[in-house]
């Protein structure tokens, strides 16, 4: 690292090159807090300060908003060298487009190496920020395909993400309860809310059946005898309306912004009000107090999937393939 | 006036800006401010005097190039704040030439399109002219004295809200406004 002259701050890699200069990480040697500096082109003098430096700083230095990059510091030396302190984020939006395409590939790479996760849920996948990459983590569930079955008792856990075999006490199973989990994940993300969520294992079970629809023999050979089998449930058909439901709100969201005539398109406040993008956050509440924790679960809560629920084309790639597959 | 003329229209209110009026008022007076040099200016003529031919160039200027009314008033919102934090030398009548040029640079870079280099600034009789080295780090200056707050409220922001609330969008008002 280099070190500025004079300043508390240390200059790390680059991490981005504009038209108007590079910016690095960097490091406040005072506070320890990192950076991100903008290192402007030294500028011909026949113009001056650049318009677009300017019009930069003076905008962001009086703006104060959590969604709003914030800017820290201005600093200029005696060679006409000037440079932006920035609040230091990790990733920009774009590099977030493939977290659904990165999970499915560790989840993959588990299965080709007799590998079951069988606790996957976002509070198990973590984000590098750094490297922008999504990781399998908390393998305290995990078996090898090989091992004996062991007494698995789902309700120790949050069952929201159990595949209904396990709930239903299959004696066997296999790669695809990591699959039906994923699913309920990209689901989550799609809807901002659990596709399934009872609070008891009986409970969850009848939701699930109540939108997928009460297997049968003849969907599913063999359910009716395994030992959870809940008797006396009213048959349920399949039923797409939560998830068509949270597609057509996001739907008329993206329309609305994709409006071409700009006097009709949604503003920003109307499309933040809209259904698709209203917090959930009294409900979430509510579903975090039902959930039974595991001990192991707690420790990392830091990098929560919320983040990237809004990106929208895989929203679109699962809405397309959730619907065909019906 | 009627709404079939043709001509390039002026930047439209849309209904969705309505949503933000009031909040965009609060906002507003929320950062006004009162000029600063005003009481220094009565109380010292000379720096009136200074401060009245600096104006009166950065008007000629703002003219010449048809630059907006909003150009000319920023550039003397910006040497007013600056001539008030900054006490440089009076006996130096060519600091407060040297200061209009920068805010009026300044001023047209925050507001105009098409900008001028720094030395076809200097027109209008000037009576010193800089070179374009100088003026940069007067630019400088001017900005960090200022602490890069350079999109202060005006009259004009609070002209512009009240005709775009009164629905006044057509182009009559528009060029009025300019």
């Amino acid at each position: 690292m280099e070190k500025l002259l004079n300043w508390q701050y240390k200059l790390g890699k680059v991490i981005g090159i504009g038209a108007y200069g590079i910016v690095h990480r960097g490091l406040n040697l005072e506070t320890n807090q990192i950076v991100a500096i903008k290192r402007f082109y030294t500028f011909d003098c026949k113009n001056g300060v650049p318009y677009t430096t300017i019009r930069e700083i003076s905008m962001l230095i009086e703006m104060y908003h959590i969604n709003i990059v914030k800017l820290l510091d201005v600093i200029s030396n005696t060679k006409n060298e000037w440079y932006i302190i920035f609040e230091y984020l990790d990733l920009d939006l774009e590099k977030y487009m493939y977290i659904m395409h990165q999970i499915l590939s560790g989840v993959m790479y588990c299965h080709k190496h007799r590998i079951m996760h069988q606790d996957l849920t976002p509070d198990n996948l973590l984000i590098d920020l750094n490297a922008s990459v999504v990781k399998i983590a908390d393998f305290g569930m995990a078996r090898a395909f090989d091992f004996p079955l062991r007494a698995y008792s789902p309700e120790v856990v949050t069952i929201w993400y159990k595949a209904p075999e396990i709930l239903l006490g299959s004696p066997v199973y296999s790669t695809a309860i990591d699959v039906w989990s994923v699913g309920c994940i990209f689901a989550k993300m799609l809807m901002r809310q659990n596709l399934f969520a009872g609070a008891s294992k009986n409970e969850h079970l009848r939701k699930i059946f109540s939108i997928m629809g009460t297997p049968n023999e003849r969907t599913w050979p063999g359910v009716t005898s395994l030992p959870y089998y809940p008797a006396g449930l009213p048959e349920y058909y399949p039923e797409v309306i939560s998830i068509i439901f949270a597609s057509i709100f996001f739907y008329f969201a993206s329309q609305e912004m994709l409006c071409m005539n700009p006097a009709r398109r949604i503003s920003a406040r109307r499309a933040l009000g809209h259904a698709y993008f209203k917090k959930k956050k009294r409900k979430e509440k509510k579903e975090k107090k039902m959930t039974i924790l595991d001990p192991i679960e707690k420790k990392k809560k830091k990098m929560m999937m919320m983040m990237i629920l809004d990106s929208v084309s895989f929203t679109f790639v699962v809405v397309v393939v959730m619907l065909t597959d019906y | 006036y009627s709404d079939n003329i043709v001509s390039p229209k002026p930047p439209q209110l849309l209904e969705q800006d309505l949503f933000w009026e009031d909040e965009e008022l609060t906002s507003l007076l929320s950062k006004e401010q009162e000029n600063p040099l005003f009481h220094s200016l009565e109380t010292d003529p000379s720096l009136g005097g200074a401060r009245r031919a600096a104006v009166e160039w950065l008007l000629k200027v703002n003219a010449h190039y048809s630059f907006s009314a909003l150009t000319a008033v920023l550039a003397v919102n910006y040497l007013d704040r600056f001539l008030f934090s900054f006490h440089f030398q009076r006996e130096k009548p060519w600091m407060t030439q040297l200061a209009a040029v920068a805010c009026l640079s300044l001023a047209a870079k925050v507001e105009e399109t098409e900008v001028p280099l720094l030395l076809d600034l200097q027109v209008e009789d000037s009576r010193y002219v800089f070179e374009a080295k100088t003026i940069q780090r007067m630019e400088m200056l001017v900005l960090s004295t200022l602490q890069w707050k350079m999109n202060p409220v005006t009259p004009l922001s609070f002209l512009d809200h009240i005709t775009r609330r009164l629905g006044l969008k057509n182009r009559l008002c528009c060029e009025f406004l300019k």
